[in-house]
């Protein structure tokens, strides 16, 4: 015992101290050995190797077991050898129960589980895991050997790479800490920057590169341990792998030793190990010994009570945490909102192990709603870096464009505030004039009727033949000023037509560049401190050189990537790259470090942010961050013809022969013959409009479901806008906008030409939200065959018995994706000997993120989507009946919790005043 | 901390303004813990010192300065709330701030707790110590705080949880409570290692592995090789002047440590207790998986179960001085390795808590394979599989 003991002084308020075993030495009792830490590690060891020992025979058992046919006698004797081995082990912990019981009520036995506990959970964090070792029937085998090494060297290296370099000494990075042109050319941009976007923007933007240039950023493109240093050689200049990677390179054999240890012992899958279960076996019968030791009226008293219902509550909960470990079925079930239900799941997200739940789950809605922002772009201003963009909220302020005042102080001369936010905008007409002399326009416009290809190829699929030119059309504006609104083509890619408006007439080698550039690649190199992308012009089969010395070559692009959605792979868009419509575009680059090596291929797509979307650290060289933009202008692709506004204003169409046409009011565009009539509705040479933008009430129902959320209208911001005009005062003015690309009311353009404010939906980030609504639906105990609704999953027919027959020798008894619509909602339906259980409103059967939907044992929550299938999601389940006793142990230990620290030291200062009284 | 941030004081955001007031105010806090110290120091040897500190109250000059700094971070996180419209915490400049509060709150609340001031100037020094070494803890960590990105960052929809803020904050104050207990841990074997050199008395073992343990446990050798420092320079001074502590004069020094750095134990620990309870409850929620085994989760575990073992051994082993010293340190040290060594532990990179990491996406509670690659599989299961 310590020498503390003697000191013992103004102990606090703290559980009561409950006899202690070993120091029990009742005559009337027979002498038990004194358990010290030493011989109750030695024996808790003990008993965990052979708990460990047992769980592997028993596996090899049962898989024998299942084979019991072909077992010959070896394998008859060791399973009986076994099981004598545990009835006599079984049978000894009997007869000697006392001596057991003594065991396990001893201060020092307990002390020395919860030690080991300790070292056992810091083993599993100090051995890199198994990938995938939530899953119990994993392990590391023949097959996945080399994969599994792999993520092991690599983890393990990531940690002692940075204990035996410590505080960064002797990284591989010492040198570039140097911005290209130096922090002094630098810091003078920034100011600039800081000028017009604020002094915390710019202040970040510098602490982000100082951050990353003095290698304190941790992130996973440094930790992709690709950094490579350039060594002097006998041979000349080599560049060698440094920092984790290298550190696998030097020390493969100790860390293969390593892993292969690690594995022997399970360390590297310790929380499903049997050793890990056997310390929580002998921990829970210590706790439940010592509870039930106590009598129970003396748990029932102010000075137990609290130290009984902690103890309680640690046994439940370590009970419940053995029916989790032993009954739960964990998944990932897959839907689609243009497929039938399912019933079954891929159990620990491995495709090769499906479960079955006695029930089918529909999917009726999904969505994602994105981040509303607005983007301020000022006029004339180069800078590199991308301006920042603002999230929205009813109430946000956002200074800009600081100047000076008389005083010297800078002061913002444009505020914004968010007045509202609304899910549905509407575009009204828009009313268009001419800006009146003197007055401030937006820059030229053509407003204009263009085909509405997809309204006519519904016509035509419907037989319908169009009665007037309208019918199928479209107004649309090209707007040379205007973001997003200077370039119109048409979704049968027939042509590209771009507003021009220049002070000076343009050669036609300048409105129409042969350069067949298909994008732009914007490049970070985050290891060399790249806050700002350098942005490069691309084109097919060219090689350029990118930050950190890598090479970039884009070996193939389309422009309408498409993945199948039965095998998950690319449709080719088997059309040359010029006839392509770019609705989805892409690039594949093959990447080649510098010094040569492995060559990496990366699919870049133009609507994929691969690091918000956690694809850039699976690539090869995750330090290095590409973005892509396709060249909607310079590409190969339809005849372009070009709008241009003159110095006289006068509105004339250039195609590229370099042929003039006068454009007149009324008058369809002369174009091409395989052009659809493009007809001009009004033209204006510097135009001023209103938007009209009228926003529409959320749809929030009584349950508070909000049908608004899975609403595909766009989204509208009331804006206020004062500028300050110094002597003149400042001038305020509340424009609506909506956020519908190239309809002019998604931008702002401020009266004095110096910013325009873009609104949108950032669709490239990780949303605000996913959202689900599951139907589900059971077997008909009849075996008849309903047709259901494949938009509503409500029952709208039955197929006939001999339909119904067909389908149950082909699909079995499942639901089944008809080819037909019959309700004709525009949505192929389903078939399924099923029928639909009444679970509530809409928005009990929602999922989000963190609000799950239980039926039958089994939870369900939002977990997975893809940005590429806008239909599909992905839905964790769960079976695990063990999650209610857990929590409820867990609420018991703060139960007692409270008990012992809150209410036994009131009670007991009440009692003490009054025996004072 | 950086006072050149008054330049701009009209260009900083609300948030950055109450920051840099509570920044200002944690300084003059420290000049008047400073100026106590040696105001108590004098009293030392005069006859009257028991009835001067019994006059004195418990509030002290720079305990104001204190509350008032804590009502200011609070402020400040407060405009930050409204300025990115969520509960500020999801970078680690934000989870800092936290931090910092639950610093002040924590000593303020432990100076009152402790209750030490009146029992002689020894007493109230030691209070001062600790209050001046919170605060420059304070400061180091504000100073550290201005080098890291305040940009704004959208909670992602994992985060989107009324878990969030009860979670982040119980977690947060334990850990400044528990940081308290390591750091009087860290004066008791400082104390106590100086002493043995310059006075001897303590045994060869002791003096080596407090020595060892000081010097060699990686990455939190930023703390212990200052305070080993400046306790050997506080030792030499005394030395000196030829006041040097024998072990016998500062054993009842070491008892009050070890019973104070308790009180702050047994403040931290429930919280401790709810930050991680309330991990699972919203995890529960969230994944149906109240436990991941998580390297994050099993850290703040690992942090729980030294402090079972610490509540164990001193409760009912009766362990005091040294040993329990030492198991209390070593929960703080792994208090330390949760919260700021945890991006180098070895499974960190897949970990489901590294929201406060700049550049790395928030998985939304992704388990197994990656979207795509579940895409792809699940596309390619032949139609009789399903």
């Amino acid at each position: 015992m310590s020498e503390g003991t003697k000191t013992l002084h103004r102990e606090p308020a703290a559980p009561a101290e409950p006899p202690r075993p070993d120091a029990s030495t009742s005559s009337a009792q027979p002498k038990h050995y004194r358990w010290g830490f030493l011989s109750a590690s030695l024996v808790i060891l003990g008993l965990m190797v052979l708990g460990e020992a047992v769980g592997r025979q028993s596996e090899s058992a049962r898989r024998m077991l299942a084979d019991a046919d072909s077992m010959d006698w070896r394998g008859w004797s060791s399973l009986i050898v076994g099981g004598l081995f545990l009835v006599c082990s079984l049978g000894l912990a009997v007869l000697q129960w006392r001596a057991v019981r003594h065991f396990f009520l001893s201060i020092k036995v307990g002390t020395s589980m919860v030690a080991i506990a300790t070292v056992g959970v810091m083993a599993g964090v100090l051995v890199p895991q198994i990938d995938g070792f939530e899953d119990p029937e994993m392990r590391v085998t023949s097959e996945n050997y080399e994969e599994q090494y792999k993520a092991f060297a690599y983890a393990e290296a990531y940690f002692l790479y940075h204990v035996t370099h410590l505080y960064g000494f002797g990284g591989p990075i010492e040198e570039a800490k140097q911005p290209p042109g130096g922090w002094e050319g630098l810091s003078q941009r920034l100011e600039e920057f800081g000028r017009k976007y604020g002094r915390e923007e710019q202040k970040n933007r510098e602490k982000e590169m100082h951050a990353a240039f003095a290698n304190r950023a941790k992130m996973p493109y440094i930790s992709g341990g690709k950094a490579l240093q350039e060594v002097e050689t006998e041979d000349g200049t080599e560049f060698q792998e440094v920092y984790v990677k290298g550190f696998v390179n030097e020390h493969e054999d100790f860390l293969r030793a390593f892993f292969d240890v690690s594995t022997t012992l399970n360390l590297n899958r310790a929380y499903k190990s049997y050793w890990f279960k056997s310390l929580m076996v002998l921990i829970a019968v210590a706790v439940g010994l010592n509870f039930l030791r106590m009598p129970v009226r003396k748990m029932f008293t102010i000075e137990k009570a609290g130290f009984a219902v902690v103890h309680l509550g640690i046994l439940v909960m370590l009970i419940g945490g053995g029916i989790s470990n032993h009954y739960t079925d964990r998944g990932i079930l897959h839907l689609d909102l243009r497929e039938a239900p399912k019933n079954t799941y891929w159990r620990h997200y491995d495709r090769s192990k499906l479960s079955k739940m006695p029930f089918w789950v529909g999917l009726d809605l999904f969505d994602r709603q994105d981040w509303r922002q607005i983007q301020v772009l000022y006029r004339g201003a180069d800078f590199q870096s991308r301006p920042p963009e603002y999230t929205l909220w009813p109430g946000r302020k956002i200074e800009l464009d600081y100047r000076e005042d008389e005083n010297g102080q800078l002061k913002p001369r444009v505020v914004l505030e968010v007045l509202g936010l609304y899910d549905h905008a509407r575009q009204g007409e828009m009313k268009i004039r001419e800006a009146r002399p003197g007055e401030s326009g937006e820059g030229p416009v053509a407003e204009l009727l263009v085909p509405d290809v997809a309204a006519i190829m519904q016509a035509q699929a419907e037989g319908r033949r169009p009665e007037t030119m309208e019918a199928f059309h479209r107004t649309a504006y090209l707007a040379p000023e205007h973001p997003g609104a200077a370039l119109l083509y048409g979704p049968d890619w027939t042509y590209r037509l771009k507003g021009l408006f220049t002070d000076e007439e343009s050669s036609i080698e300048e409105l129409f560049p042969q350069e067949d550039r298909i994008g732009t690649l914007s490049l970070q190199m985050k290891t060399a401190g790249d806050v700002q992308a350098h942005r490069v012009p691309i084109r097919l089969g060219q090689v350029v050189d990118a930050p950190g010395g890598f090479q970039i070559e884009a070996v193939e692009a389309t422009a309408n990537y498409q993945q199948d959605q039965k095998t998950g792979g690319e449709i080719r868009d088997a059309r040359p790259l010029a006839q392509q419509p770019p609705f989805a575009p892409g690039v594949w680059l093959n990447i080649t470090p510098p010094g040569g090596g492995e060559v990496e291929r990366r699919l870049v797509l133009e609507h994929v942010d691969a690091v918000t979307h956690g694809k850039q650290q699976d690539y090869d060289y995750p330090e290095l961050v590409v973005d892509f933009e396709w060249e909607y202008w310079q590409s190969a692709g339809p005849p372009r013809y070009v709008l241009h506004w003159g110095p006289n204003r006068e509105p004339v169409l250039i195609d590229e022969a370099g042929d003039r046409n006068a454009v007149i009011d009324g008058e369809v565009l002369p174009m091409s013959a395989d052009v659809l009539p493009i007809r001009v509705r009004d033209i204006y040479r510097d135009s001023k409009f209103e938007s009209q933008v009228q926003f529409l009430e959320s749809r929030v129902g009584e349950d508070g479901f909000d049908a608004s959320f899975y609403s595909d209208d766009a989204p509208g911001l009331e804006l206020k806008i004062s500028i300050d005009k110094g002597p003149d005062g400042v001038v305020e003015e509340v424009r609506k906008l909506a956020a519908t690309p190239g309809g002019l009311v998604n931008v702002y353009r401020a009266p004095d030409d110096t910013f325009d404010i873009l609104f949108y939906e950032n669709d490239r980030t990780m949303p605000f939200e996913w959202r689900s609504v599951l139907s589900i639906y059971e077997e008909d105990p009849s075996g008849a065959w309903t047709v259901f609704s494949g938009k509503t999953g409500r029952p709208i027919g039955a197929l006939t018995e001999q339909q119904a027959q067909t389908f149950e020798r082909s699909f079995g008894r499942d639901a089944v994706s008809l080819n037909d619509d019959r309700d004709g909602d525009g949505e192929r339906d389903w078939a399924g000997p099923l029928r639909l259980v009444d679970r509530g409103s809409e928005r009990d059967r929602e999922i989000r993120v963190n609000d799950y939907f239980t039926h039958g044992g089994f939870r369900f929550f939002q977990t997975n989507a893809i940005p590429e299938i806008p239909t599909y999601s992905g839905i964790g389940v769960v079976y695990d009946p063990g999650i209610e006793p857990v929590l409820f142990g867990m609420y018991t230990i703060i139960l007692g919790t409270v008990i012992a620290y809150i209410v036994r030291p009131i009670v007991q200062s009440r009692r003490e005043r009054r025996k004072a009284a | 901390m950086n006072f050149s941030e008054w330049n701009d004081w009209a260009l900083l955001p609300a948030s950055g303004q109450w920051l840099l007031l509570g920044e200002t105010t944690i300084l003059a806090a420290v000049l008047l813990v400073l100026f106590s110290i040696v105001q108590n120091a004098r009293l030392i040897g005069r006859e009257d010192r028991m009835e001067v500190l019994k006059k004195r109250s418990a509030w002290r000059p720079y305990v104001f300065l204190i509350i008032a700094a804590a009502v200011m971070v609070f402020v400040s996180l407060w405009n930050r709330a409204l300025e990115v419209n969520h509960f500020p915490s999801q970078s680690m400049g934000e989870v800092l701030t936290v931090f910092c509060l639950s610093l002040l709150v924590s000593q303020a609340i432990l100076h009152f707790a402790l209750g030490l001031n009146s029992r002689g100037p020894g007493w109230a020094i030691l209070t001062d110590a600790l209050s001046f070494v919170v605060l420059c803890g304070t400061l180091g960590t504000l100073y550290h705080l201005s080098s890291l990105s305040t940009a704004q960052r959208d909670l992602p929809p994992a985060l989107q949880s009324y878990w969030f803020a009860p979670h982040i904050v119980a977690l947060i104050f334990s850990y400044a409570t528990l940081g308290i207990a390591g750091v009087l841990c860290v004066i008791y074997f400082v104390t106590r290692f100086w002493t043995g050199v310059f006075s001897g008395g303590r045994s060869f073992a002791s003096q080596a592995l407090i020595l060892a343990g000081f010097l060699l446990v990686p990455f939190v050798q930023v703390i212990t090789i200052p305070a080993l420092a400046l306790g050997g320079l506080v030792f030499f001074t005394a030395k000196l002047l030829g006041k040097l502590p024998t072990a016998e004069s500062l054993s009842g020094m070491e008892k009050e440590l070890d019973q104070v750095s308790f009180l702050a134990f047994a403040v931290g620990i429930p919280f401790l207790t709810a930050g991680l309870w309330m991990g699972a409850f919203w995890a529960q929620e969230a994944w149906a998986n109240y436990w991941g085994w998580d390297s994050k989760e099993n850290s703040a575990l690992i942090s729980w179960l030294i402090y079972v073992v610490y509540i164990h051994l001193r409760l009912v082993g009766g362990w005091r001085g040294e040993k329990a010293m030492a198991v209390l340190m070593t929960g703080a040290l792994s208090i330390f390795f949760t919260f700021q060594i945890f991006g180098y532990l070895p499974d960190s990179q897949k970990s489901l808590h590294r929201y406060t990491d700049p550049e790395v996406p928030a998985q939304e509670g992704v388990q197994g394979a990656t979207p795509q690659d579940e895409a792809q599989a699940q596309l390619e299961v032949p139609r009789e599989e399903q």
